[in-house]
């Protein structure tokens, strides 16, 4: 499976795709919202659209909150698994993300547990998927 | 807009404890009382604009910096690590201190991204935590209103 990490912190998206490529992920990142755009249409066309993609909220260019929209918008990425990974923690920002569309919500700090822990109730977690397609 | 929000400074020991924990893997033990705790070097800083207005910054000098971005990159000493990761690193951990100390002050405040630039003084911040890390002090402060001018010219965006 593949996942798209989308954030603006390099370190960040390292860290994200560690844990992510440890449970079977090929990962593809990005460092903003209009870039994360750019790689899912690329990847559309290529026929490999993501399963999941972990989105950070406060970016240039174009934020999480709009990528997220934006994504959402498309018919084409309906199954793409949207999990905010943000130092945004309150509720309100948690309700307008999940309103949004975000199917999950990761609140920065995180550790690889954490993030293991996200995916298991999405679903994704390998040790889960053991005899799934994938 | 007001600066009438409080963060105490029991909150941003939690907060940098729990950064420490997540992000480092380790522990953030108080820097000795006695010792010197102004590193001169990189500092690392976030805006918080709205219902509070003011800033926190990460600084600590260059070599701590650059072995807190291995030890987020989980990447060794002989590894070769670009400046760039190196001040990407000290900005993320600014912008995860910012966004926990955001959420502590509660109210409709949003949070800027972070900037890396030379550490300069002069301020006086509302709170300070210095914790200790390899042996070096990596401070933590919180500015308010006040105090929360732009870092210098010759910053450079932290990604």
């Amino acid at each position: 499976m593949r996942a798209l990490v989308v954030d603006d912190s390099r370190v960040m998206r390292k860290i994200v795709a560690r844990t992510l490529i440890e449970e079977g992920f090929d990962v593809v990142e990005a460092g903003d919202g209009q870039e994360a755009l750019d790689a899912l249409a690329t990847l559309t066309a290529a026929g490999e659209v993501p399963a999941l993609a972990c989105v950070d909220w406060n970016m240039p260019v174009m934020d999480g909150l709009s990528l997220v929209v934006e994504v959402r918008k498309q018919p084409a990425w309906r199954d793409v698994t949207l999990m905010m990974v943000t130092t945004e923690s309150e509720h309100s920002q948690i309700v307008r993300a999940l309103a949004a569309g975000a199917h999950e919500y990761l609140i920065k700090p995180f550790t690889a547990e954490g993030l293991r822990e996200k995916l298991s109730l999405l679903g994704l977690l390998r040790a889960e998927l053991d005899g799934a397609a994938w | 807009m007001s600066t009438s929000l409080e963060i105490e400074a029991e909150v941003v020991t939690s907060i940098v404890d729990q950064v420490w924990e997540s992000l480092l893997g380790s522990g953030a033990p108080e820097w000795h009382p006695d010792l010197p705790a102004d590193p001169a070097g990189l500092a690392a800083e976030v805006a918080l604009r709205g219902d509070w207005n003011g800033s926190v910054r990460v600084s600590c000098d260059p070599t701590t910096a650059d072995r807190l971005a291995r030890t987020m990159l989980a990447v060794g000493p002989d590894h070769p690590l670009p400046e760039d990761d190196v001040h990407d690193a000290l900005g993320e951990v600014a912008n995860v201190v910012g966004g926990n100390v955001k959420g502590a002050l509660g109210g409709d405040t949003s949070l800027g991204l972070p900037v890396v630039a030379v550490r300069t003084d002069g301020r006086t911040p509302v709170t300070r935590r210095a914790v200790a890390w390899h042996g070096a002090p990596v401070v933590v402060e919180v500015f308010g209103d006040g105090d929360s001018t732009p870092p210098p010219t010759g910053e450079t965006t932290a990604s």
